[in-house]
């Protein structure tokens, strides 16, 4: 059998072990569309069609008989047998994969076959699913995505570059009040360190304080980080929603969204964003409604001295 | 000197005017205030141009110190004779805040620290 198309010896391990640990089933779409042997092709085309699909298995109480793809519609009209039915013209010889059988094997067969997509039988020969390239796509960028996640979240407050320029980055937690500031306390920590002028240091602790409160009160969770460079420091608050559908609106005080209950807490006053603007010498907002926030607030120093890393 | 008409007093005059309980001695009790900010959103505290201030708050929560750490102020002052949650005491031994509590409200206690101010 030919191998998996991705080298075993380069690849990050964590795809390797993925698509050896995950199982056919595992990824291939269950609900599926299937026409009968005595369905006409022009009654497939349509079914296609309106499915979005490129391939219908001919089954009849979960027994494969074939398959049709858009390629045998071709041919009909081609052929002028449109209206005949799908018995006489789907494609026999089939290659089906099972759904114990491992991820990398289903993308071995794609890549030895190229075929748009394999019925997917259990071990009683029954049709259970249909996998498709698309399928296999959304599984491992999901998988991936939660291997980063893990990722991201062991390496929390660690240094983000060398040491010497300070720079950090937080993970904030949507409504973790308990922990909420303890980023802003490290960068403003940080900067005391540097040796810094008391109003600069406390130009930024307000900026990083506001931007970490807006994700904990507003986002669905972000990250904020910290940068120093040049004699300018920069914070930036990124989250990934659910966005501002009026930005100018929240940049007017006294505006707010926030509930009674985080009012309860002490914030939500409609202040924030615009109090990050007041500290800032450059300040940069992007958002859109539906999607994620980013706030970008600079901030310029005169340097007194270098930098005590411990600080 | 006086700010604005107002003349500076210290958290030991605050404290001995306003009955307070120390909860923790964060730092020198006789640096000189000018500043005082009394709310429980605070949002509000966090617009204040002023370092070195004392927040008048009947709010408890950890939040309180954070935001004294962050505008870089003198003291917290709980009303309403309030014990400050375990988190704050943590919080506020660690960030070097001064945390009071006294038994008067909101008003009362800005009254008392108003009138220190006028002399």
């Amino acid at each position: 059998m030919k191998s998996i198309p991705i080298s075993p010896t380069d690849s990050p391990n964590v795809i390797l072990e993925m698509i050896f640990r995950l199982k056919v089933k595992d990824v291939m779409t269950t609900e599926v569309v299937t026409a009968r042997r005595n369905d006409s092709l022009h009654k497939i085309q349509t079914m296609l069609k309106d499915n979005g699909i490129t391939g219908v298995p001919i089954a009849e109480n979960k027994r494969l008989f074939g398959i049709v793809s858009v390629d045998d519609i071709f041919k009909a009209y081609e052929n002028g047998t449109i209206t005949e039915e799908a018995a006489k013209h789907m494609s026999k010889k089939l290659v089906v994969l099972e759904d114990d059988m491992p991820l990398s094997f289903a993308i071995t067969y794609f890549d030895k076959y190229h075929f748009g997509r394999f019925p997917v039988l259990n071990r009683n020969r029954e049709l259970v699913g249909i996998i498709t390239i698309r399928d296999i796509n959304v599984a491992l960028i999901l998988g991936i995505n939660r291997e980063l996640q893990k990722l991201e979240e062991s390496i929390d407050t660690h240094p983000a570059a060398e040491q010497g320029t300070p720079k950090r980055e937080f993970f904030v937690t949507k409504y973790d009040f308990e922990n909420a500031g303890k980023a802003s306390t490290e960068i403003k920590k940080l900067l005391k360190g540097c040796n810094l002028d008391s109003k600069t240091i406390r130009r930024c602790s307000i900026a990083a304080y506001e931007l970490e409160m807006n994700l904990v009160v507003h986002s669905n969770s972000g990250k904020l980080s910290f940068s120093l460079e040049n004699d300018i420091i920069e914070i930036i608050a990124m989250d990934t929603g659910p966005g501002i559908e009026d930005t100018e609106q929240a940049l007017t005080e006294g505006y707010s969204t926030a509930n009674e209950w985080i009012r309860s807490l002490g914030f939500g006053a409609g202040m924030g964003l615009n109090n990050v603007k007041r500290v800032s010498d450059d300040f940069f907002l992007y958002s859109k409604p539906g999607g994620g926030t980013t706030v970008r607030s600079i901030i310029n120093i005169h340097p007194q001295g270098g930098c005590d890393d411990d600080g | 000197m006086s700010k604005n008409g107002k003349n500076p007093i210290t958290l030991k005059r605050i404290i001995d005017a306003l009955d307070c309980t120390v909860v923790h001695e964060g730092g020198n009790l006789n640096t000189s205030i000018y500043s005082v900010t009394a709310g429980d959103l605070m949002s509000e505290v966090l617009v204040v141009d002023e370092e070195n201030m004392v927040i008048v708050t009947s709010l408890n929560t950890d939040q309180v110190v954070r935001t004294a750490d962050i505008v870089a102020a003198a003291g917290v002052i709980l009303v309403n004779g309030k014990s400050p949650q375990r988190g704050m005491v943590t919080l506020a031994e660690s960030t070097g805040i001064t945390l009071l509590s006294t038994p008067l409200n909101l008003f009362d206690a800005c009254v008392r620290i108003g009138e220190l101010q006028k002399g």
